[in-house]
């Protein structure tokens, strides 16, 4: 039988016809192994720190884990400071990184988004401190700031500068380390910025010029504007991630001098792996969750009101 | 006595002549002993040939002695070793995390009393030995419990059980610079005055820092233990946290002024893994850690200062005289598959002839045997021999709060040394310290 226009073989065979049903069925059927991979390896750890976090256990093979109710979660908040202190280091970390980062990610996309010889290259050799694994930016950063036989203080004493402590003293630990997260991340911010600078459109740019704006002017009112959402994004991205840094602060200093660089992250580590505090460190987890969930849905809404006062 | 494979001795046996040489040692041993049943299977160095065990360590020279014994423990038992070492905090976090999952994977480890009894018999962890000892078949005749230091026996023991068999005793020593005490016209230290006198007068920067200890939060707490208990302060007393005493707030601070004022930039942050090689290099006057560091420093190889080093007792405090030791022991993964292989290697590597060795790489045994074999009385220096006996005897092993979460309590009793070593307010860090402390003992249920 011929198919009149308009019509589509599946109208012909609704309901009866196997190949019909099957078509219905594929987008249904076809990513349900990942999906059920995913919901296994999301789900289930999610589901297991939850239950956790309501009992103690420190990974004895012979006494399993007891139900305690809420009492982890009442001894976070009441009894334990270093909890209190870890909250207020990591969002220290992450609003100091998010403000050189993202400031400086833009810089830099606005500045590679011209033409000009060698750009390919250099725009690569930008890229590189992304593209290195943590742990080898981590011992080469900790040789960089050893206060003694590291190239940094050489070099401050060189042009007269003061020369730091760095990681190596309580006081500067933290910012040296937001230095080394800047120095890693801040291509991410300009590779996300120059995908939105290479979608804005041009007619605004030659409104403003044959108004008489300036580079500047057009930057700043034209430039910005139009790139909130993209730097929205960039900036979600960067703060998800600095809440939860691990890797090279662990490797740099595992939360020391002291106490100095003890991040949640680092502290909840600790609390599982070193203390054998199973059911505690499971209660941190989610009251991190939660908190990385609200600065993430803060982002998210602030530039949902951006987007709507821009109108 | 026939020729027989035994450790440190090793010669390619044929089958016959091992055979014969284990089937002649038991017949000794029987006749000599006694105290063996019908040996009706003989022990035999090989009757594990082939297998695997896995053994997980920390950075030291225990393990770098070790390491190089492998060769032979392999070629005497056939059973190849998998062996892992890492630092401190990183190693006792991988062997937990390992344990804690039951994979089964890890099969021996070495142990300590204060550091980890408490929470590894807790969880269960450890494989009791005396079941192995009495086994005739499984432990070989000439292990001669006798010849351990008993204090070392006992120091291996939970509620009377034997889990571990001794290996080395630690003890804290002082090293230091011989050549540039005499230019001085400086006496060995006897007080904690006249230590931060010499630091002070021996101090040169950047050439050579006036004094070395760890700093870093969780290791210096073991090597501070000593300053602590000398300036007449307790971790806990009469069941109590102790640590923001006067005398104790005085051994804080006292050991943060040495090591701000004339340790190297950044001590803060370092352990034995970043000093030991600096006094190596000529960089410190004085510097107080493991006795075993002694075989880096005489190695023309691997130091700077050969044959310019001295060894002393850590100087007596205004209250006491009690130097830290600690015995570390070779244990059993209760969880390991290849318990009987793994007997062997713990028989092994707590043996006379293995022990005897150590002494001449700097490993203090805790075997008589060990400290009187003729080779190490002759190459050992006189003050490092007389150091380390002084300090075993006097030693205090209580190096840690005695509580049952010590990796948690390292930290909290660490803190106020970064505290005092960076010049902030000790009172108060030794207040909190003890506050942070009692939570952790109530919580472990040891506070009284």
């Amino acid at each position: 039988m011929h198919l009149r226009p308009g019509m589509d073989g599946a109208t012909r065979g609704a309901g009866r016809d196997l190949s019909g049903r099957l078509h219905r069925a594929a987008p249904f059927v076809l990513p349900a192994p990942a999906l059920i991979t995913i919901a296994l390896l999301c789900a289930f750890p999610a589901v297991y720190t939850l239950y956790m976090s309501f009992q103690t256990w420190t990974g004895s093979q012979t006494r399993s884990p007891e139900f305690v109710g809420f009492l982890n979660y009442l001894e976070a908040f009441r009894d334990d400071e270093r909890f209190q202190m870890a909250i207020w280091r990591t969002v220290l970390y992450t609003a100091g990184s998010l403000a050189l980062q993202v400031p400086l990610g833009v810089a830099l996309a606005v500045f590679f988004n011209r033409e000009f010889s060698g750009k390919g290259l250099v725009r690569t050799l930008y890229l590189l401190p992304f593209v290195a694994t943590p742990a080898a930016i981590a011992l080469v950063w900790v040789l960089i700031y050893n206060p003694a036989t590291g190239v940094l203080n050489y070099l401050l004493e060189l042009v007269h500068l003061p020369k730091g402590l760095w990681t190596y003293g309580a006081d500067s630990a933290l910012w040296a380390l937001v230095i080394v997260d800047t120095w890693q991340h801040t291509p991410l911010v300009m590779l996300i910025t120059l995908a939105g600078l290479a979608a804005l459109p041009l007619d605004p740019y030659e409104s403003a010029q044959i108004d008489g704006a300036s580079p500047w002017q057009s930057f700043w009112h034209i430039t910005l504007p139009m790139l909130r959402p993209t730097v929205a994004v960039a900036a979600l991205f960067r703060a998800i991630d600095a809440l939860k840094a691990f890797d090279v602060i662990f490797a740099m200093t595992q939360g020391g001098p002291g106490e100095a660089t003890e991040t949640l992250n680092i502290y909840i580590y600790l609390a599982a792996f070193q203390y054998f505090r199973f059911g505690y460190s499971s209660s941190l987890l989610m009251l991190f969750f939660a908190l990385i969930l609200g600065v993430c849905l803060l982002i998210i809404k602030g530039r949902r009101q951006a987007e709507a006062a821009r109108g | 006595m026939k020729r027989q494979a035994r450790p440190g001795n090793s010669r390619g046996l044929s089958r016959r002549q091992i055979i014969g040489g284990a089937l002649g040692t038991a017949a000794v041993g029987l006749v000599a002993d006694g105290w063996r049943g019908t040996a009706a299977a003989a022990f035999n160095w090989k009757q594990h040939a082939g297998e695997q065990i896995r053994f997980i360590g920390l950075k030291a020279i225990l393990e770098t002695f070790w390491r190089e014994s492998l060769p032979d423990f392999e070629k005497d038992t056939g059973i190849k070793v998998i062996f892992e070492d890492y630092e401190q905090a990183q190693s006792r976090q991988k062997l937990a995390t390992e344990m804690v999952a039951r994979t089964g994977t890890v099969d021996t480890f070495r142990t300590t009393k204060m550091q980890d009894f408490q929470q590894y018999w807790q969880n269960g962890w450890y494989e009791v030995l005396d079941p192995y000892l009495a086994d005739a078949s499984k432990s070989h005749p000439e292990l001669n419990l006798p010849d351990f230091f008993s204090g070392a026996m006992e120091s291996c023991k939970i509620e009377g059980k034997l889990v571990a068999l001794p290996v080395t005793s630690g003890a804290q020593i002082l090293f230091y610079r011989k050549d540039l005490f005499e230019a001085k016209g400086l006496k060995v230290p006897t007080t904690m005055e006249e230590m931060e006198a010499a630091a002070k007068a021996l101090h040169n920067p950047p050439n050579v820092y006036g004094f070395g200890s760890r700093g870093q939060k969780s290791a210096a707490v073991s090597m501070f233990a000593t300053f602590l208990h000398n300036f007449g302060a307790d971790w806990m007393a009469g069941g109590k946290p102790s640590l923001n005493t006067p005398e104790a707030v005085a051994a804080y601070t006292y050991y943060g002024r040495m090591l701000r004022q004339y340790g190297p930039p950044g001590v803060v942050n370092m352990s034995h893994v970043e000093l030991g090689p600096m006094f190596g290099e000529g960089k410190l006057a004085m510097f107080a850690d493991d006795l075993s560091l002694a075989s880096i420093y005489e190695d023309d190889k691997k130091s700077k200062v050969a044959g310019r080093v001295g060894y002393a007792k850590l100087p007596a405090g205004s209250k006491r005289d009690t130097p830290t030791i600690y015995v570390y022991g070779m244990a059993m993964s209760s969880q390991s598959k290849r318990k009987d292989a793994t007997w062997h290697w713990i028989q092994w590597v707590s043996s006379a002839a293995v022990q005897t060795r150590g002494m001449l790489k700097g490993v203090a045994g805790v075997r008589a045997s060990a400290w009187k074999s003729p080779e190490f009385v002759k190459t050992a220096k006189k003050d490092w021999v007389e150091a380390a006996q002084i300090t075993l005897q006097k030693g205090n092993d209580e190096w840690a709060p005695p509580v049952i979460s010590v990796p948690e309590a390292r930290d909290i009793v660490g803190l106020p040394i970064t505290v005092a070593v960076e010049g902030g307010d000790v009172k108060a860090a030794c207040d909190r310290g003890n506050r942070n402390l009692e939570t952790l003992a109530r919580r472990d249920g040891v506070l009284r």
